[in-house]
């Protein structure tokens, strides 16, 4: 069975300023930015469970300001031998600007936004409630790696 | 899938008609002699390693030419490694990809290959000897479809190890991948992410605000802790099981002290 949950999409826009930022500097700062995504499914977020097979599939793209292509990124939680236990797979993804300062020199600060996109995967253990995998990626409008990937678990 | 399909249709229809049809060869991994006298690697073969076949039944099947074994010949579990693939495609272009894991990642930490084990790898890959032999469900992460259509069009793959961390904290290789900064910086975020977490609740002080603050706030260029701090705060604002994510947080351990057999630095 395939449960939607609800609506998850987190693009959060951070307004916080420093004092004495010039509007030039965040103008072109901001090409660091995300300018446009869109996500499968829409909601950002799908949820399969609880189930002992099956897998659940969530996946984001995204344009930067700066013309770079993130993704699409994609997280896939894969049940390769059946589980022992039924488990809720929650896979979710995320587009995000976040604000970066940098020190230029004592007292000069040089802030830009930075947009990066995530995906996650966790699954839970039904029957104890308790969280039994996590894993995801994440990628960035400056080229940012991927975390390392889990090994595969029990369930 | 969808191209083996074809390929093997027009294999039988090939050979219906009388003609020869040479199956896609797979190719052949070039892999890197290990880092480390202790670890000795072994490129999989289904013949060789039968546990390990069933990984490539389904959406791995692409990267069977691509996984290696990790075979530990030490007495010391293997608990983190990280690997680069280069792909070599027909028209010559070349493609890299690294894949990473460490044992801070499981619930509950377990080593990946402890003493005298061996741990299947492969990119977006890893399984350990103890969980396909174990007869439990094994669950994991599906490798990016991306990547798997990349090593699909492969004609030479090329892999190296470029980090292997024993348990007693012995870094091996390079290090290229930085693992022994993402392991340390991964649980000094999540000390940043419980230190909150404790403060709020001694206080009295909404939970949500506090990690949504966590998730918003400016961070200095280059601030690995703080933005894996935040990505934290909004994984726990974006789960329906936020309980469970705390108690998956508050059961990530300190990692071991890392240290080189030649002194050198770590990151």
């Amino acid at each position: 069975m395939m449960l939607k949950v609800a609506v998850r999409f987190c693009g959060v826009l951070v307004l916080l300023l420093l004092p004495g930022f010039s509007t030039s500097v965040r103008a072109q700062s901001d090409e660091d930015a995300i300018y446009e995504f869109s996500c499968v499914p829409d909601s950002c977020a799908d949820n399969y469970g609880p189930s002992t097979t099956g897998d659940a599939f969530t996946s984001i793209k995204a344009t930067c300001n700066n013309g770079t292509v993130l993704g699409p990124k994609t997280v896939t939680l894969d049940i390769t031998v059946p589980c022992t236990h039924p488990v809720l797979l929650e896979t979710s993804a995320e587009a995000n600007d976040e604000l970066v300062v940098i020190e230029l020199d004592c007292g000069h600060y040089l802030s830009y936004y930075l947009g990066d996109i995530s995906v996650s995967g966790i699954v839970i253990d039904t029957v104890t409630n308790t969280e039994i995998y996590n894993g995801g990626a994440l990628s960035d409008c400056l080229g940012g790696v991927s975390p390392p990937v889990p090994v595969m678990g029990p369930c | 899938m969808k191209n083996a399909l074809i390929v093997a249709l027009a294999c039988i229809i090939g050979a219906a008609i009388g003609s020869t049809c040479k199956a896609q060869e797979m190719p052949k991994l070039n892999l890197k002699e290990s880092p480390s006298p202790e670890v000795v690697f072994v490129p999989f073969t289904e013949s060789q390693f039968p546990d390990f076949g069933r990984i490539f039944a389904r959406t791995r099947a692409a990267l069977q030419p691509a996984a290696f074994v990790v075979v530990n010949q030490s007495d010391r579990a293997v608990i983190a490694i990280a690997a680069r693939w280069t792909v070599v495609t027909q028209d010559g272009s070349r493609a890299h990809y690294w894949s990473s894991t460490h044992m801070y990642l499981s619930i509950p930490p377990a080593p990946l290959a402890p003493a005298g084990g061996r741990l299947l790898v492969a990119p977006d890959t890893f399984v350990p000897e103890s969980l396909v032999v174990s007869g439990r469900g094994m669950i994991g992460l599906a490798p990016d479809p991306e990547i798997v259509s990349k090593f699909m069009a492969a004609s030479q793959i090329y892999a190296e190890v470029d980090c292997i961390i024993f348990g007693d904290g012995e870094v091996v290789g390079l290090d290229q991948s930085q693992l022994v900064a993402e392991i340390q910086d991964r649980k000094a975020a999540v000390d940043v992410v419980l230190k909150q977490v404790h403060a709020a609740r001694a206080n009295g002080e909404n939970l949500s605000d506090a990690l949504s603050q966590l998730a918003t706030s400016a961070r200095p260029a280059n601030d690995s802790v703080g933005r894996r701090a935040a990505q934290f705060a909004r994984q726990w604002a974006g789960t329906q099981h936020r309980e469970a994510f705390l108690s998956y947080l508050e059961g990530i351990p300190a990692p071991v002290s890392f240290y080189r057999k030649d002194g050198g630095a770590l990151r």
